[in-house]
């Protein structure tokens, strides 16, 4: 039980931090980064990971709130379309886990091109249902664009970001057996 | 193990129905969502709105439908029932125009029974035909005029058209008419012909016929039919000058030249139903043929008429 809450802590200050790194990156890199940077949905990221941990309600409810905290920060009159994005990636996530047993890199890439683009696809249904346009269609970007570029953004950015996460998250043993599992892949 | 361990656990086990769950739980929070541009509108309103406007709409046609249903045959009754009450009215109106038909032509053979009257020029009693004998063809009538209304045996009996009879028994308050149809009755008669002037001769009834025969007592000449043939007067009973009919031999004879001719009455006796009795005595029928025969040697003598009838004989 101490373990749970603890993890619970984990994923809620993961959250938090990639709430504001969602609101906050944007503003504070220069323009060149900022450019792609604003395609990265931090959110979803953790979300996706989250799921990776083969535990469907986990990575559900971590859905539910990482959309209420961009909902919440977003100001837009769309509240629960990104909770329902980030649930939908989240059961995503978790179906390719449960057909593929083996966790390495390629599961984990294949996780976030398929979130990435489902996330997109929900969010611009939505928000055309409500008469709303997403951020970073805004630039003028073209709706294959936004797809194309979130999803090489996405792929980028969570290599780095679960190395980071697998640090917070796995134990000593599983992050020894994972890094153990890697050096024999590259010799 | 707790409720929320359970809760977990089956979570765990079924991640779709947690799916389904949180999926309905968005679905509400996005449809609490404003509309964008219109403030005081929710999704959910919009949501609701556009869901159930197609089953409002069909509940509301289907509604409509019944109630229009419902009404037609509520009206459908009340036509019904009007139409029952509309065919009485036309049947009690068709007898009411019936009567009142009856009424005008009764008014108007009596205007005409009038003016044949004043044409006439003698006093006359009009009465109406309650009865007829059924024993023969017409032989008879009933008038509903008696001795007590100033009618005597052997008046005659006129209608608007012609002459129908006279009186052959009288009782109070009723009289009984024979026709000139009828075989037992007889009347001086005469046809006034351009050629041969007046033929006399005597009008009978017929048996079982509606027609009357006339049997000449001068020689026959050659008579077309539809000649009239008016009373002679010299019978003491008829004025002269009363129309009898018109000639009426079958049609392959339409000129004859026999002792004895069929002439068709012209007082309807089929349809008799108001007649006159005509005042008149036997002094003034004396007067009146005496006046016609005054009349027709003038006429003899007469300056005109002189020459064509000397051309004549």
């Amino acid at each position: 039980m101490e373990i749970d809450n603890r993890k619970t802590l984990k994923i809620l200050g993961c959250l938090l931090v990639a709430g504001f790194l969602q609101t906050t990156l944007v503003h504070v890199a220069p323009d060149w980064l900022a450019r792609w940077l604003g395609y990265i949905d931090w959110l979803m990221l953790v979300t996706i990971y989250i799921a990776l941990q083969r535990n469907p309600l986990q990575g559900m409810l971590t859905g539910v709130v990482a959309g209420a905290i961009h909902d919440a920060q977003s100001g837009m009159p769309a509240f629960g379309v990104a909770g329902l994005a980030y649930v939908a990636v989240a059961y995503v996530t978790y179906s390719i886990t449960a057909l593929v047993i083996v966790d390495n890199l390629l599961v984990r890439y294949i996780a976030v091109a398929a979130s990435s683009l489902l996330n997109t696809s929900i969010r611009l249904v939505f928000y055309a249902l409500l008469g709303l346009s997403l951020p970073v269609l805004a630039g003028g970007k073209t709706v294959t664009a936004n797809f194309v570029f979130t999803l090489l953004i996405h792929l980028i950015a969570s290599t780095l970001l679960y190395i980071l996460l697998d640090r917070i998250f796995l134990k000593g043993d599983d992050l020894r057996r994972r890094r153990t599992l890697a050096r024999r892949r590259r010799l | 193990m707790s409720i929320a361990d359970k809760a977990k656990d089956k979570a765990k086990r079924n991640p779709e129905w947690m799916l389904g769950i949180l999926v309905v739980l968005h679905l509400i929070a996005l449809s609490l969502n404003r509309v964008p541009g219109q403030p005081g509108v929710r999704v959910l309103q919009v949501v609701l709105m556009t869901v159930t406007t197609p089953f409002q709409s069909g509940i509301g046609n289907s509604v409509g439908w019944l109630s229009g249903q419902w009404k037609g045959y509520f009206q459908l009754r009340r036509v019904r029932e009007e139409n029952e009450w509309l065919k009485s009215e036309r049947t009690r109106l068709a007898s009411e125009q019936l009567a009142l038909r009856e009424q005008i032509a009764r008014y108007g053979r009596l205007g005409q029974l009038v003016e044949a009257g004043d044409r006439i020029g003698y006093r006359a009693i009009r009465a109406r035909v309650v009865g007829r004998d059924v024993s023969r063809l017409f032989g008879t009538v009933v008038i509903d005029k008696g001795s007590f209304h100033g009618i005597s045996k052997d008046q005659p009996v006129v209608d608007a058209m012609g002459l129908v009879g006279r009186v052959v028994f009288v009782t109070q308050y009723s009289s009984r008419v024979i026709l000139i149809t009828d075989e037992r009755h007889g009347a001086g008669s005469v046809i006034a012909t351009t050629l041969a002037g007046r033929l006399l001769g005597i009008v009978r009834g017929a048996r079982d016929s509606y027609y009357c025969q006339m049997d000449f007592i001068t020689a026959p000449v050659k008579i077309d039919n539809g000649e009239p043939v008016f009373t002679s007067g010299q019978d003491g009973i008829y004025p002269p000058g009363l129309l009898i009919g018109r000639v009426a031999n079958p049609t392959d004879q339409p000129v004859s030249t026999q002792q004895r001719l069929v002439v068709a009455p012209a007082a309807e006796l089929g349809r008799l139903e108001i007649v006159s009795v005509l005042q008149v005595t036997r002094e003034q029928i004396r007067g009146a043929v005496d006046a016609v025969i005054a009349e027709e040697q003038r006429l003899e003598k007469g300056p005109i008429n002189g020459p064509i009838n000397e051309k004549k004989r």
